[in-house]
């Protein structure tokens, strides 16, 4: 009878009583939880552009900078579930999924292959394969993955590199750093500082000695009573 | 224009309605009505000379400020002190009086130069309320359904008014302009002999007259005309 | 009686062709228009003593008084208020024409100024001031040449500082109008002071003058105004240069070259409710959006009191 039901790991004791604690729960919640997430921005997506598609006048497709961030958020969720099940990939390779005799067998027996089922749908067989043909041949070069990503290293390090010769603080270029230290540069900038002197001085003279002016109020005072 | 001022004091109905009518014989233009006000001011007995401020607390001496305003020359007052000093003070800015009304008008560059704020209140009323201090109005008299009169071609124009103090009827006054160029000018003593003669002319009743001016140099239109009003209106 | 509500505001010379240009960007004023007005404060010649009856509330104050005239001669005209004016420079002397010397034909409009102290109040928008005003168009003082003229407006009770006013130079003119030594005609001469003595006939005598040169712009009902103001010199060296120009020399109230700012709008009634909270409003409006410019604030309302205080 346990036997039609399919392999179990351990022998477990008769039928009534089940053992949970050898269900690795946290890694299936964890990678059930982000393979939610994954479906739930793919329909969203799906459904932004499917909206543009049936009004394209009304709707308008989402952005460029939009369909970025979405791809970013996508890959991030695809990453993490990759890393979720190749850590736990040797305990989900020997877990089986049976269903107990508590499961209405006759009544959900399509769902119940549903859920059983290993093989993937042709569609995404072929997926699978192109995919992995993709990666070994772009644009009929035969570029792997690891070239691209040490590409991207030298990039990385090519900008490192133009940057530090950049000063990205202070008013002035290295040459004209350089100038400055020179005669010429030192005459320029205190013929300009004597220039700035003189403009203070007027401005002095002007307002009589940098003396604070009237306060509107006391001069409403002299204009009102004749005296300050 | 000179004028002389004078008052029938007891002028009945009739002698009123007569003299309406003799002077329409005359076919005279028609000028239009008129109305004034007259009020008498006298100084703030609480207000004291420096010198007397330590010592007295009522002031002993009187002093009079009149102000007339004749609705013929709109917005305008004419104010007199001491039956000496006069002002004439008016409210309308040039740029916003109509045509006839140009001659007393506030010059339009007092008002673009700032100095005013061209809402001005009519001096009698700046009077009362802000220099009660000095001034304490003691009497209105008003003259009510006035006439105007012009005839010998604008040389002469007589108006008529019927003067009220406190609502009580003192009589009626009667105003006669004449042209500069029927009187002698220079002799201030001779305008009564003039307006005797125009007197007996139209048969206006027995009465005061005054004809006095402020100035024997210097003949001013509006303010002889105020400084008469206040001798005559002396009740 | 105009209900005026106000802000006031000052800018140091430095930044009045900032000041200038961006308000004729905000108000489509290229030539803003502009204000040049010489003022005397006349103050009560008699002191007011009512008699104080228990229970009965005195109601009657004394008020200083303006008397505001145009300032159009020359040096008002040429004025440039946009050049700061040092004190030592040869090049800033402005020279203003004696008012009350007997030289002018045709006659002076003069204004009589009072105001009320701003209303006080908790959460003020801006200042609320009643002002009343009456304008003379015409003055004529009988002069009797018989009696011994009236006397000149008596000495008025200043500060030293301040005491040549213009008066004191024509009391020899006016001593001298009853006797025909003055090769002028005495009548002529008497009738040009005769302000100055319906003044004092009224009961007022002058405390101070001054002179103001600005430039206004209008925004919807606001009114901004930009001023300079002027008292007479009297230093040593000013006397100098008058007697040599028979002129007045006058300096800044204000030396260091401040400009002041004041935006107003006048109301006419001061019943109309609706109209004075759609001003303040506009005020409000206006100070929000010029805060970056200069700060306007609430003038304090005692400054602006223009009561002479009742001597006990």
């Amino acid at each position: 009878m346990s036997q039609s039901a399919g392999l179990i790991r351990k022998k477990t004791s008769p039928p009534v009583q089940t053992d949970n604690s050898q269900i690795p729960t946290e890694s299936l919640e964890a990678i059930r939880n982000r393979l939610n997430q994954v479906h739930l921005s793919l329909r969203k997506l799906a459904e932004q552009v499917n909206s543009h598609n049936r009004h394209p006048n009304k709707v308008k497709l989402p952005s460029y900078a939009h369909f970025q961030s979405q791809f970013q958020v996508l890959i991030t969720q695809l990453h993490s579930i990759a890393t979720n099940i190749s850590s736990n990939d040797e305990l989900l390779m020997n877990t089986n999924v049976y269903p107990t005799s508590l499961f209405p067998t006759t009544q959900h027996e399509g769902l119940l292959t549903t859920l059983l089922r290993k093989k993937p749908l042709p569609e995404v067989d072929e997926w699978i394969e192109s995919a992995i043909k993709t990666r070994d041949t772009v644009n009929g070069d035969d570029r792997t993955l690891q070239r691209d990503d040490e590409f991207a290293e030298w990039c990385f390090a090519k900008v490192q590199e133009l940057r530090e010769s950049f000063q990205f603080y202070g008013f002035h270029t290295v040459e004209e750093l350089d100038y400055l230290e020179t005669e010429e540069g030192k005459k320029e900038a205190h013929e300009k500082k004597d220039a700035e002197r003189k403009k203070e001085d007027i401005e002095l003279s002007i307002t009589s000695g940098g003396t604070k002016g009237l306060n509107p109020n006391q001069v409403l005072k002299f204009m009102y009573q004749g005296e300050l | 224009m000179v004028s002389a001022v004078l008052l029938v004091q007891k002028a009945t109905p009739d002698t009123i309605t007569q003299f309406h009518d003799q002077l329409s014989n005359e076919l005279p233009s028609l000028k239009g009505k008129w109305n004034f006000n007259f009020k008498i001011f006298r100084n703030n007995p609480y207000s004291l000379a420096p010198e007397v401020a330590e010592t007295a607390t009522v002031s002993t001496d009187a002093q009079f400020l009149y102000t007339l305003s004749p609705s013929y020359v709109n917005e305008c007052t004419i104010t007199l002190i001491n039956k000496k000093s006069l002002g004439v003070f008016t409210n309308l800015i040039r740029e916003e009086a109509s045509e006839s009304a140009k001659e007393l008008s506030i010059p339009d560059h007092h008002l673009h130069r700032g100095a005013t704020t061209g809402l001005n209140d009519p001096f009698d009323v700046f009077v009362s309320q802000k220099l009660e201090s000095l001034w304490t109005q003691r009497q209105l008299i008003r003259g009510d359904g006035g006439q105007i009169y012009e005839l010998e071609n604008g040389n002469l124009i007589i108006r008529t008014s019927n003067v009220f103090l406190h609502g009580n009827f003192r009589g009626l006054l009667i105003q006669i302009e004449l042209n500069n160029n029927l009187v002698a000018t220079g002799d201030p003593q001779s305008f009564l002999g003039s307006f005797e003669k125009v007197r007996q002319k139209y048969g206006i009743p027995e009465g005061d007259i005054c004809c006095d001016v402020l100035d024997s140099k210097y003949l001013d239109k509006y303010g002889d005309l105020c400084l008469q009003y206040a001798e005559i209106l002396n009740f | 009686m105009v209900h005026q509500l106000s802000l006031v505001s000052s800018i140091p010379h430095s930044k009045y062709v900032q000041t200038i240009s961006t308000l004729q960007a905000m108000t489509g004023l290229l030539r803003p228009q502009p204000i040049s007005t010489y003022t005397l404060v006349t103050k009560p010649t008699y002191v007011f003593k009512p008699k104080f009856e228990p229970g009965k509330v005195n109601q009657i104050e004394q008020y200083y008084m303006k008397c505001i005239t145009t300032w159009d001669d020359d040096s008002g005209r040429n004025l440039d208020i946009a050049k700061p004016i040092i004190g030592a420079d040869e090049n800033s002397i402005v020279l203003v024409d004696r008012l009350f010397s007997g030289n002018e034909e045709v006659e002076r409009t003069w204004t009589l100024q009072i105001s009320d102290i701003p209303i006080a109040g908790k959460n003020q928008v801006c200042s609320a001031q009643t002002i009343y005003e009456s304008t003379l168009i015409h003055v004529h003082a009988r002069i009797n040449e018989e009696q011994a003229p009236s006397p000149p407006p008596a000495e008025p009770p200043v500060p030293e500082s301040k005491e040549d006013i213009e008066m004191k130079d024509n009391e020899d003119t006016t001593m001298t109008k009853g006797s025909s030594n003055i090769s002028n005609d005495p009548d002529l001469v008497g009738r040009k002071d005769s302000f100055l003595l319906f003044l004092d006939n009224l009961g007022y005598g002058v405390v101070n003058q001054y002179w103001i040169k600005g430039i206004r712009f209008f925004h919807g009902d606001i009114v901004i105004e930009i001023f300079k103001i002027f008292i007479r010199d009297d230093s040593h060296a000013a006397a100098a240069q008058e007697q040599q120009h028979q002129k007045i020399k006058l300096k800044l109230l204000d030396e260091s070259n401040t400009f002041q700012i004041r935006t107003y709008i006048n109301i006419p009634k001061s019943t109309d409710i609706e109209q004075i909270s759609q001003g303040s409003k506009e005020l409000l409006k206006l100070q929000d959006f010029l805060k970056n410019l200069f700060k306007l604030e609430i003038p304090d309302r005692m400054f602006m009191d223009s009561r002479v205080p009742l001597k006990r």
